[in-house]
């Protein structure tokens, strides 16, 4: 199979959907000339011209708005905010707007918008550039949430959300976009609401989103010759969230941990806790246990920054006391 | 009066002791004197009865669970005290009689509520789908963090309870062979939790023989003692590896120092036994050889400062092992002393939970009875147990001469865990050297 860049991935989706359907269009900050603050869409401007590739005024409200607004008259707008922690401007337009139009119109009005979003830490981008909202936004009823963890997950899910009628969120990782990884030739989709299994263990139930997957697979590596068997799963959607294949996967590991770049408190975390406490209580043979971000604001020393979020040996050194317990 | 009923310190190394059953509930007039509940410790079971009168207003530690030394089990006082203020806040208010108003907010009690038993939901869920009542799940040893019970303990408990029952179903089968037609439901509860060990007699339903059920035949149930004999023997069977070696040791000069004894000194110290010998030399070996005076522990073996050596006394109703603590340091007329005091102790059955534990090594001696040689069952956490048959005559050959020979038959059982064989020939050498020249048990 060829290998893509996740940039490269997520570029070709958007390719792909503006060639198959007319009415998708992208709009943001300098996503025109400058091709993308992270390079997404470069090349974009010269395939589709102007009026399909716009760049907007810096307002996250506005782009946000003008996307709500162009995709109830017929659109598939997908926006970019050029990193997450910006999201908050636009959080008026997300929440009481997109994710409410197709109720209070009594089902009249659609918003088949995405608003892609890169969170997360590594380019020492401090304490405004540097944060993940995946739970503010999972936690609203009319949104769809989906990160994207790797090449292939990203072209199929973007896909899927561009063609979805709800509006979703596709939070992508700033430090993921030179990463390869395999991915299909031509078309395919990525449902969402399906979680994956990334590697199949039997000891220990590891489940994140985003970076965390790549953390959790370099720790399941790690573990591996020392008789620890990790299931690594990737939850891929956080709404709808994929309550099978996590519950399956515990009633094989008996064991939980959750790993999450955001601070623990409040997390989304808490909500897979209280779901599988819920659901899975007498599957589990230890507490759940959750791994995640500080609380506290992202410094911008790179060492004080690698030390708020989890790695591969942090995750590793859990996972080591919780087969123990 | 308010009584502040606690956990007693039954031996001086024991920190904590279970509660196994109530012989009063809550409501009920309590007697100063009267049996109020029993414990279990690693040796036996016995009733503490009560210090004070009153009604028994309130168990704060239920049957099943543990209690700390000295920590308060339950409260004892008349129906109009007050006595919220010894309640844990944990515990709740409610609590039997009138009494002064409650106050909803009391300063907290410190904890004093036993801390519940760590079993995870999965290992409850399997439980209780095998149907093992929660005693029988809290006693078992957990071997998650802290003493927690996880699945592996569970299933571990489970397959150990099928082969028992497996066993138990070929047992039956040779009784029937054997024209012994018996119909008998038997029925072990749980009972010791303190022996460490997921041994602790599961709930065995044996229905022995489908067969005709003869009118004669009865159930005796199981007294406290028959029960901790029979669960401590069948842990030390089934935990243990054990290893058996025995030996004839000539006794001769040992015979003459008794009656020597015996004659010279009868009616003015103790009566000396051979077992007192027996002990003796026993100690004296265990100081040259520690380490045979350790225990085994998952964690590794531990060693045993104390040489307390313990001595098997027959009962009408089973057996107890008292033990004579620091016998290394005895003197042959202090280890007959002691040894006297306890058997007789132990005879009227007003031995001390002291008087039991602690032992390191045991001897059981049945050469009073028409017994050559056997062997003994390890009493665990001891590493040794030392059987001695009778003294008999016996041919051997002396300067060349075929001689009548007073010989003792001695057997070693170790746990093979802890030591080997090497090792247990070793202090049997030692051993039989003071007892065929005793003069070195008296230096």
């Amino acid at each position: 199979m060829r290998e893509l860049t996740y940039r490269v991935a997520i570029r070709e989706a958007l390719q792909e959907e503006m060639r198959r359907d007319p009415t998708v269009f992208v709009l943001g900050e300098d996503v025109g000339k400058f091709g993308g603050c992270m390079g997404v869409t470069t090349g974009l401007l010269d395939e589709f011209g102007e009026d399909r590739v716009r760049d907007t005024p810096i307002s996250e409200a506005a782009i946000a708005g003008a996307a709500v607004g162009a995709a109830m008259v017929g659109t598939r707008p997908v926006a970019e905010i050029m990193y997450m922690d910006f999201i908050t401007i636009a959080m008026d337009q997300i929440v009481n707007q997109a994710a409410k139009m197709h109720y209070m119109s009594g089902g009249k009005l659609k918003v088949p918008m995405v608003l892609r979003a890169p969170h997360g830490t590594g380019r020492r981008s401090a304490a405004q550039h540097s944060q993940c909202f995946e739970a503010w936004l999972a936690h609203v009823p009319g949104l769809k949430v989906v990160i994207l963890a790797d090449p292939a997950n990203a072209k199929g899910l973007l896909k899927s959300a561009i063609r979805d009628d709800n509006p979703v969120i596709v939070i992508e990782h700033k430090m993921l976009y030179n990463d390869s990884g395999p991915v299909p030739d031509g078309e395919y989709l990525i449902p969402i609401g399906k979680a994956e299994v990334k590697k199949s263990g039997q000891d220990i139930t590891v489940v994140a989103t985003s970076i965390m997957v790549k953390k959790s697979l370099e720790a399941a590596q790690k573990l591996q010759n020392d008789g620890i068997d990790v299931e690594v799963i990737d939850l891929r959607s956080l709404r709808p969230l994929d309550t099978d294949t996590l519950l399956a996967s515990i009633a094989k590991t008996n064991r939980l941990l959750i790993v999450q770049e955001a601070p623990v408190f409040g997390g989304f975390g808490a909500e897979i806790a209280a779901m599988v406490a819920e659901n899975g209580l007498y599957d589990l043979d230890c507490p759940i246990a959750r791994l995640g971000g500080w609380e506290a604001p992202m410094p911008f020393s790179p060492s004080l920054e690698d030390a708020m979020v989890p790695n591969a040996d942090r995750i590793a050194e859990k996972i080591r006391t919780l087969v123990k317990m | 009066m308010v009584t502040e009923v606690v956990m007693p310190q039954l031996g001086t190394t024991t920190v904590e002791g279970k509660i196994t059953v109530w012989l009063k509930q809550e409501g009920d007039r309590v007697v100063k004197g009267e049996p109020l509940f029993e414990i279990e410790t690693d040796k036996a079971n016995m009733e503490v009865e009560s210090l004070g009168t009153g009604i028994l207003r309130k168990i704060l530690v239920r049957a099943g669970d543990l209690a700390k030394v000295t920590e308060p089990v339950a409260i004892i006082a008349e129906g109009d005290e007050d006595v919220t203020g010894l309640l844990p806040s944990q515990v709740g208010t409610e609590c039997l009689g009138s009494g002064a108003p409650i106050h909803e907010e009391k300063e907290s009690g410190n904890g004093a509520v036993p801390a519940r038993r760590r079993i995870s939901p999965l290992a409850r869920k399997i439980a209780s789908q095998a149907g093992l009542v929660p005693e029988v799940l809290n006693a078992l040893t957990g071997g998650g963090v802290e003493g927690a019970i996880n699945k592996a303990d569970v299933l571990r408990f489970l397959s150990q309870r099928k082969e028992l029952q497996a066993s138990d179903a070929v047992h039956a089968t040779q009784i029937q062979g054997g024209k012994l037609q018996v119909k008998a439901e038997i029925e072990c509860l749980p009972q010791s939790p303190a022996m460490q060990s997921v041994a602790s007699t599961p709930p065995v339903r044996s229905a022995v023989g489908q067969g005709v059920a003869i009118q004669d035949d009865k159930v005796v149930p199981l007294s406290r003692m028959r029960r901790a004999i029979a669960e401590r023997m069948t842990f030390s069977t089934r935990e243990v590896p054990q290893f058996w070696m025995g030996v004839d040791v000539s006794v001769g000069a040992l015979v003459k120092l008794r009656e020597t004894i015996d004659q010279r000194l009868a009616g003015k110290v103790v009566s000396f036994s051979y077992t007192d010998f027996v002990i003796k030399a026993v100690a004296g070996a265990l100081r040259e050889c520690p380490f045979m005076n350790v225990s085994y522990t998952p964690n590794g073996i531990a060693q045993k400062s104390a040489i307390n050596v313990g001595f098997a006394v027959a009962l009408e109703e089973g057996l107890i092992v008292p033990v004579i603590r620091d016998a290394g340091n005895k003197s042959l007329s202090q280890i007959a002393g002691d040894r006297n005091r306890l058997a007789e102790n132990a005879r009227k059955g007003v031995l001390s939970q002291e008087d039991i534990t602690g032992g390191t090594f045991t001897v059981s001696n049945l050469g009073m009875f028409k017994v050559d040689q056997f062997v003994a069952i390890l009493n665990p956490p001891e590493t040794g147990i030392l059987s001695v048959g009778r003294i008999r005559q016996s041919l051997a050959m002396l300067d060349g001469q075929v001689a009548a020979v007073p010989t003792m038959s001695i057997g070693l059982t170790i746990d093979h865990r802890s030591i080997d064989g090497a090792q247990g020939a070793k202090f049997l050498e030692k051993v039989i050297e003071r007892l065929e020249e005793p003069i070195l048990l008296l230096v």
